[in-house]
């Protein structure tokens, strides 16, 4: 992983209205241990991504967008390669920051991923 | 020259203030033709060997709202004696009376009895009238006419299923795009969401807010199209037989954006999401229409994982977020500038009219910054 390297999201079909996604789609939910999901770029293509992430019949997702990792560095937002979910695996650690910091960070991401635009839509 | 005919109480929150709306009127217009014409039907009964009805029957005669009565709203309906008849005759002169009052009874006789599902004592060529009366009656709306007697949507579906109509129209508000407009037939053409595409009338008044969102289809272009309805027998949507009004849906508007996210169940976001509950929905959509200042841009809204609401507005480089706690009725609201990285925490209780101000008047704060 470089500082180039793209952290990608999976985003829900209803984290989008009228084409602009929403900033929860680039911070954890109470539910994932402060533990933001992502695939590494350098390992997967992101249509690969979209496609391995919908396999999962209880996981939808509309398209994939992207910050880099220097964009994470950036917020002091450290990312974790975690090859033991799988291969491509990786992670946006947001644990020991409280509820309005992981909000605000989420906002730069969020914006930094709609300059890029989307990767793949399905 | 008159007597009271009939006293129908209307119930429903629209009723609520003691008047009849006015949209309402041709469903009791609806309702005296029918009468004519089952009195008609009795007089027949009654007169085997005569071949004909007499051409004046019932001509004098004819129904009248007269005045409002309280306990909700009361019209009541007398029957009227046509100006022209000399000044001594009385109503009760009339022999067509029996049988308009006949006919009255065996009308509410009939609402009755489909209430309790029992046989009809009209025959099916009348209670197609139904598809007119009781077409501007809304949600749980409904008509009393006595204990038994109650018009609701239902008794009036059922009613209209019993005739011998293959096709009925309901008073409804459609919202989809203009996917054709036709100006040599004037027609247009409805597309739902869904996908079924539904035909109906184009008229001059509408032209252009059609014309506009036909143009602006590929942009998901929307309109509310508030007016009849005609459905078949299986509550399928045919075409729509006239048009009342049409208005353009802003691209974010939040009654039907709330709409489409009350639909999302359990598990909405990768198996763990939480279903919105719709009554707290409804709230939120009602807070938004009375105290949201309109000046103001509408938010993007979005389901939270945990069954509440996010609003967001963009604003120049301003990032503002509202997380709505539905149950609690309060928010937090961030703002945040992306070139500053200047950043305001609020929270707001929007269970009551001053948090909806303070909310206002945060967002003008960012709409005024931008400005200057």
């Amino acid at each position: 992983m470089n500082p180039e390297t793209l952290l990608m999201r999976q985003v829900n079909p209803s984290f989008i209205q009228n084409g602009r996604v929403t900033s929860q789609a680039f911070r954890p939910t109470p539910k994932d241990n402060s533990q933001l999901s992502v695939y590494n770029g350098d390992l997967i293509a992101p249509e690969n991504s979209w496609r391995h992430f919908t396999l999962n019949p209880s996981c939808r997702s509309s398209g994939v967008m992207a910050v880099s990792e220097s964009e994470c560095t950036e917020q002091a937002v450290p990312v974790v390669e975690d090859a033991i979910t799988f291969p491509e695996h990786a992670y946006l650690d947001f644990s020991n920051m409280d509820k309005k910091e992981i909000e605000r960070k989420a906002k730069v991401l969020a914006s930094k991923a709609h300059d890029r635009n989307w990767l793949y839509q399905a | 020259m008159n007597q009271e005919f009939l006293k129908p109480r209307l119930v429903g929150e629209r009723f609520n203030k003691h008047s009849v709306p006015l949209e309402l009127l041709k469903d009791f217009a609806a309702l005296e033709e029918m009468i004519v014409e089952v009195a008609k039907w009795k007089f027949k009964e009654s007169h085997p060997k005569q071949k004909r009805i007499p051409s004046g029957f019932g001509k004098d005669l004819s129904l009248h709202i007269s005045n409002i009565e309280d306990g909700s709203t009361i019209p009541v309906i007398i029957l009227m004696y046509a100006m022209n008849c000399p000044a001594n005759t009385q109503i009760f002169d009339s022999t067509d009376v029996d049988y308009f009052k006949q006919a009255r009874d065996l009308v509410i006789e009939t609402i009755a009895c489909a209430g309790q599902s029992k046989q009809l004592p009209l025959p099916a060529q009348f209670l197609g009238y139904f598809d007119r009366f009781g077409r501007g009656l809304r949600g749980d709306e409904y008509i009393e006419f006595n204990q038994l007697a109650k018009l609701t949507i239902e008794t009036r579906k059922q009613l209209i299923r019993a005739s011998k109509v293959d096709e009925w129209t309901e008073e409804c508000v459609l919202k989809g795009r203009i996917s054709e407009a036709d100006q040599s037939r004037m027609s247009f053409e409805l597309e739902l969401k869904n996908g079924t595409k539904l035909k109906a009338p184009l008229t001059s008044q509408h032209l252009d807010t059609i014309l506009d969102a036909f143009k602006d289809y590929a942009n998901n272009a929307r309109v509310a199209v508030q007016g009849a309805i005609k459905k078949d027998r299986q509550d399928h949507p045919k075409s729509i037989e006239f048009v009342e009004h049409i208005t353009p849906i802003d691209p974010l508007d939040v009654d039907e954006r709330l709409e489409e996210l009350g639909k999302l169940q359990d598990g909405w976001l990768d198996g763990k999401g939480v279903a919105l509950n719709r009554e707290n929905l409804l709230w939120l959509v009602k807070s938004f229409e009375s105290k949201f200042d309109a000046d103001l841009p509408l938010p993007y809204l979005y389901p939270t994982s945990d069954g509440n609401i996010q609003a967001e507005w963009p604003i120049g480089n301003w990032e503002a977020s509202i997380e709505i706690s539905l149950d609690k009725k309060c928010a937090e609201w961030q703002v945040l500038n992306l070139k500053t990285n200047e950043c305001r925490d609020l929270d707001f209780d929007l269970s009551n009219d001053r948090g909806w101000r303070e909310l206002n008047l945060a967002l003008k704060e960012l709409s005024h910054e931008l400005d200057v």
